[in-house]
């Protein structure tokens, strides 16, 4: 068990990201080392899984607290060629879809929910991406808002982690995962820290990746 | 029976999505369409290509060389409909259904419970994946080579009770090689690792082994000899990201310097083998190239990301199970060429990852429909997903495409024949979006004998390894080249522009008259047809 607890500790500051929230915020990297270690044991352990989780929450709420000014739950404004571009379509559609796109619901919608469907969309499958956590960023954007977060190394960790996820998940830590990954959504994609509610998430099972592999259970 | 009858309704929706304006939509024909149709056309009429040569094993297309099959079998629709858009995409529109039927019958030779309903989601997922519509309605190989690929796949299945399918398995596999790049690579490396994985079931059948090998050898050898040339390596030479890394320096020590290096590539090409499993490129964003991909639409619908990882969970707790074993190794064999170039989510290389990735959502679908306790919510929830998805289908592909990117898929050549058809005088027509010369041949059935008189000798003595592409070429009175504006107005002739690069001041400060314009479906001007005015000098 000691064994265990080293390793998780290792992962969780043998990274470049942990060290990027300290210099942030050392509240909000404290928040993400326990959580990281709750999460573990939530994922691994049997008992006192509703308080665990309780916990969790709460330390997740203080650290939205704590980062409450990259929130944006309407997401950003949209760009003046994004507005464009809506127009443009609004044309085809009226020319293509008839009646079918010129009724109340359809009109509504589009003019004040596609953009934000789209831009939430966009923003949740960007953190699904798992080249933003090993590569620095995706193969597209080489250069651009890239920043190191865990080494290459720790992909066959994670890998083995997340299919230990996959196979064994309990109800009560999908909770978790999903409010970590709708405040992701919500985080504004150039914020300095990444989807930093994802941390522990990606902690935990590259620890329990290390654990399954050389332990071998 | 019932499964026989629903199987049937899903091959009628495949393919009606696939033939569904087939030579409307996408609008135009695009440059490597234009060049495997008229190719074909070549060599129905003459038996040899655009530059003369009978029988090519890479089929030479300005500059590149394309796998051939696509080509020869286009023959066939070519010789009974006549060159035409519709004729040159149909052999990539009846592969896509096929490919619908095909992934049926391997699915369903799965040994787990509700085996059949299992092959109809896979079969459905198939014949409704954006990825599969979009290659299927226009004339890439890669889609053919795809279904050539997962009949090889197929037959190999079959082996399994009756070992000589494996030969059967072998020629098809070696066949699939000749439809695309990427497969010769992935059908040799699966094949290798299969008889690998499986070597104790076919060990005591080592004389069919021995013929399946043989025959798979012969099939390749013309590809083999010409290993060496130019012609079978120059696309990926371009497209490697190798060079970038060895030609920088990190350490003045030579032997850090190589092991850092070799770090890099290696980084690199994991991140580009990881790209082609993320869920971000899977359900979300397009492919890069406006040509390889349907706005607003991913490869898959964004739905499908839920059973995407349920998918994986069947996978993982099926994995004895033999065709998982083989959609596994498919699973991790594929990206790898795809992998080795720069060019990050190339969809068309990895079409049989792409497949696999459709089947594992198949087997995620029927999880999630197996938590559901009630019938009728099955059926609901399976009717809104279908409806939904198809609504979003016909918005990104049917309405988007056809006017966001009429453009990129040579819209226009059409109309831009249509009106100087007939026209007696020199015409110029400027090339510099690309080879104009190939839309014109295909869009007038240009005598092959002709086009062929015109290739350059070098290109005949050296057909795979003299690669420089000169696109400058005249055809009859119409010469396909760079313009040049200085000398442009001393001749009595025609001339065709790209608007971008010659506005409507410079052509009155050269005198130039203007006969027509030709715009694309959002009303952008593609070619600005004037004429010359040399007597008022």
């Amino acid at each position: 068990m000691k064994l265990k607890i080293l390793l998780i500790f290792f992962v969780t500051l043998l990274n470049f990201w942990i060290w990027r929230i300290f210099q942030f915020n050392p509240w909000v990297g404290i928040l993400a080392v326990v959580d990281s270690f709750l999460l573990t044991f939530l994922f691994l352990e049997q008992k006192y899984t509703k308080k665990i989780l309780l916990v969790l929450l709460f330390l997740t709420l203080i650290q939205t607290w704590l980062i409450r000014t990259d929130i944006n739950f309407k997401l950003e404004d949209p760009r003046p060629e994004e507005i464009l571009q809506q127009h443009e379509r609004k044309f085809y559609y009226t020319q293509d879809l008839g009646k079918l796109f010129l009724n109340k619901i359809s009109l509504n919608y589009y003019q004040n929910y596609d953009l934000f469907f789209y831009k939430l969309q966009r923003n949740f499958f960007y953190i699904l991406d798992p080249n933003l956590y090993f590569f620095g960023g995706h193969p597209r954007e080489r250069g651009t808002y890239e920043f190191e977060k865990f080494p290459f190394i720790y992909l066959p960790f994670f890998i083995a982690g997340f299919l230990f996820l996959i196979l064994k998940i309990k109800k009560i830590t999908f909770i978790y995962i999903f409010i970590s990954l709708i405040l992701s959504t919500f985080i504004n994609p150039a914020f300095r820290l990444g989807p930093v509610f994802l941390f522990p998430l990606v902690t935990s099972l590259v620890g329990i990746g290390f654990i399954k592999i050389i332990f071998r259970k | 029976m019932k499964y026989k009858i629903i199987l049937f309704f899903i091959l009628i929706i495949a393919a009606f999505i696939r033939f569904y304006s087939l030579d409307t939509i996408p609008g135009g024909v695009y440059y490597d369409e234009a060049s495997q149709g008229y190719n074909a056309y070549s060599m129905l009429k003459t038996g040899k290509d655009e530059y003369g040569k009978a029988l090519p094993v890479f089929l030479r297309s300005f500059g590149f060389y394309a796998s051939p099959l696509y080509a020869y079998l286009s023959t066939i629709p070519i010789f009974v409909l006549g060159l035409s858009i519709f004729s040159t995409r149909l052999i990539s529109a009846l592969s896509g259904v096929l490919l619908s039927f095909l992934t049926y019958q391997i699915t369903k030779k799965m040994d787990v419970k509700n085996n059949q309903i299992i092959a109809l989601i896979a079969s459905f997922i198939t014949a409704i994946s954006p990825w599969s519509i979009l290659f299927s309605r226009g004339a890439f190989e890669a889609n053919l080579a795809l279904t050539v690929f997962v009949a090889g796949l197929y037959f190999l299945i079959l082996s399994f009770k009756n070992k000589f399918y494996f030969i059967l398995a072998s020629a098809v596999l070696a066949v699939s090689t000749y439809a695309y790049q990427s497969e010769r690579i992935v059908a040799l490396v699966f094949l290798t690792v299969f008889l690998a994985v499986f070597w104790k079931h076919y060990s005591q059948s080592k004389k069919i082994i021995l013929s399946a090998m043989f025959l798979f050898f012969i099939i390749q050898l013309p590809q083999f000899l010409l290993l060496s040339s130019k012609g079978a390596s120059i696309r990926f030479a371009q497209l490697s990201y190798i060079d970038s890394f060895t030609q920088q320096t990190y350490f003045l020590t030579p032997f850090l310097n190589n092991i850092f290096i070799g770090f890099n590539i290696v980084q690199e090409f994991f991140s580009q083998y990881l790209a082609y499993f993320s869920p971000r490129n899977l359900f979300f964003d397009p492919d890069t190239q406006s040509i390889r991909s349907i706005p607003l639409l991913s490869t898959f619908y964004p739905w499908m990301v839920l059973p995407f990882f349920m998918g994986i969970k069947f996978l993982v707790e099926n994995k004895k199970e033999l065709l998982i074993k083989i959609l596994l190794m498919i699973l991790f064999i594929a990206p790898v060429p795809a992998a080795a170039v720069s060019d990050p989510f190339s969809t068309l290389r990895v079409l049989p990852l792409l497949w696999v990735i459709g089947i594992v959502i198949s087997f995620g679908i029927y999880k999630i429909l197996m938590f559901i306790p009630k019938i009728q919510f099955k059926i609901s929830l399976s009717v809104i997903l279908v409806i939904l998805s198809l609504l979003h289908l016909y918005i990104s592909y049917f309405v988007l495409l056809k006017h966001e990117r009429s453009k990129d898929w040579g819209y226009g050549y059409k109309e831009l024949v249509q009106k100087l058809h007939g026209e007696s005088k020199q015409i110029v027509i400027e090339d510099n979006n690309g080879p104009a010369y190939i839309e014109y041949a295909f869009l007038t059935k240009y005598n092959p004998q002709r086009l062929q008189a015109q290739a350059d000798p070098k290109i005949t003595a050296d057909y795979y390894n003299f690669v420089e592409f000169n696109k400058d070429i005249e055809l009859d009175n119409v010469e396909f080249k760079s313009i040049n504006y200085l000398e442009i107005e001393y001749k009595d002739q025609i001339v065709v522009v790209d608007p971008k690069a010659f506005s409507k001041e410079d052509a009155d400060s050269h005198r130039l008259k203007l006969i027509s314009e030709i715009r694309d479906k959002r009303g952008e001007v593609l070619f600005t047809i004037y004429q010359t005015s040399p007597k008022k000098i």
